[in-house]
């Protein structure tokens, strides 16, 4: 049997052969009992794999719903410490914010030393602030 | 629950309707269970996937754009899930992969004659475990659940000829298989 026509058998059964493929797998099929045979095999294989019927358990519906309780308070949980923590970060970005508008509103700068709180200060200062310790 | 139709299940499941998503599960676990049993093989693991299926579409419910069947959006999550369970396995277990499920020659004995070793269900079963992923997720949802070749590409996003090759290629080495039974 040629691997061609085992091939030819197998689009078959799960296409439409257009009139050359059929006729020659026709022909084929007349002629070689082996290519029948493996026909058939694959066609009892098919229809076996087609009763598959396997099935969950009797409670499955059951114990989804379950889960699904169980999923609904960790996912409040879950919801709960991302709204903290967005409160927080907010908070947090306000204040920031606000300490800015001060800074800029005194200091009329947002320059590293005005953030600092050193603006205006000279070397010498920083000797006399640190000559007392 | 009156029979509602699965847009309005659909709809009810979106508000929090628990007993909704009661009625999808007792519409579709059939279909699920082929899907995912056929997957990962009757193993306690297949009736956690299960259940994560109807939980994952709970929770992405909003997302059902109504393009695909209920039971098809349904069909992706489980082989999707499936994959990703076997993938596990296969880094726990790494090359004792057959562990905990049948192998074909345990079975050969139960039959009488050569063409009866392709209907016998348990050695069609034990074939379907000793293919790979890529070709057994392609049987599962062409010649177990029935979806047609066109919807099988879909479901799996690859393209057809790839589809109806592997599709051949898994039913030769299951033949193949089967037929090495004494």
């Amino acid at each position: 049997m040629k691997r061609s026509m085992s091939k030819l058998l197998l689009k078959s059964l799960d296409c439409q052969l257009d009139e050359k493929e059929r006729a020659r797998l026709d022909k084929a099929l007349a002629e070689d009992e082996a290519l029948r045979q493996m026909k058939k095999e694959y066609e009892l294989m098919r229809s076996t794999l087609a009763t598959f019927e396997p099935g969950f358990s009797a409670s499955f519906s059951e114990n989804t719903l379950g889960k699904l309780g169980s999923s609904l308070v960790h996912h409040q949980e879950n919801q709960l410490v991302f709204r903290f923590i967005l409160r927080l970060g907010v908070s947090a970005a306000a204040a920031v914010l606000i300490l800015l508008m001060i800074v800029l509103y005194k200091e009329q700068s947002l320059r590293i030393d005005s953030l600092m709180g050193f603006s205006g200060l000279t070397p010498d200062d920083f000797d006399n602030l640190f000559a007392n310790y | 629950m009156k029979k509602l139709d699965e847009s309005q299940l659909v709809g009810k499941i979106r508000l929090g309707d628990e007993r909704a998503l009661a009625e999808l599960i007792d519409r579709h676990q059939a279909a699920i269970a082929r899907v995912v049993v056929g997957m990962l093989g009757n193993v306690p693991e297949a009736e956690d996937v299960g259940q994560e299926v109807f939980l994952r579409f709970w929770f992405s419910a909003s997302h059902y754009r109504h393009e695909a069947e209920v039971r098809t959006y349904l069909t992706r999550i489980a082989i999707n899930l499936s994959i990703n369970e076997l993938n596990k396995r296969k880094r726990k277990f790494g090359f004792m992969l057959n562990l905990g499920t049948e192998t074909a020659e345990v079975f050969a004995a139960k039959v009488d004659s050569h063409e009866q070793l392709y209907s016998n269900a348990e050695l069609i079963k034990a074939a379907l475990s000793r293919l790979d992923t890529a070709h057994r997720s392609v049987v599962v949802l062409r010649l177990i659940e029935g979806y047609s070749t066109k919807e099988t590409a879909e479901i799996l996003n690859l393209p057809l000829g790839t589809v109806l090759s592997r599709l051949a290629r898994a039913q030769e080495k299951m033949r193949n298989i089967i037929g090495k039974q004494p």
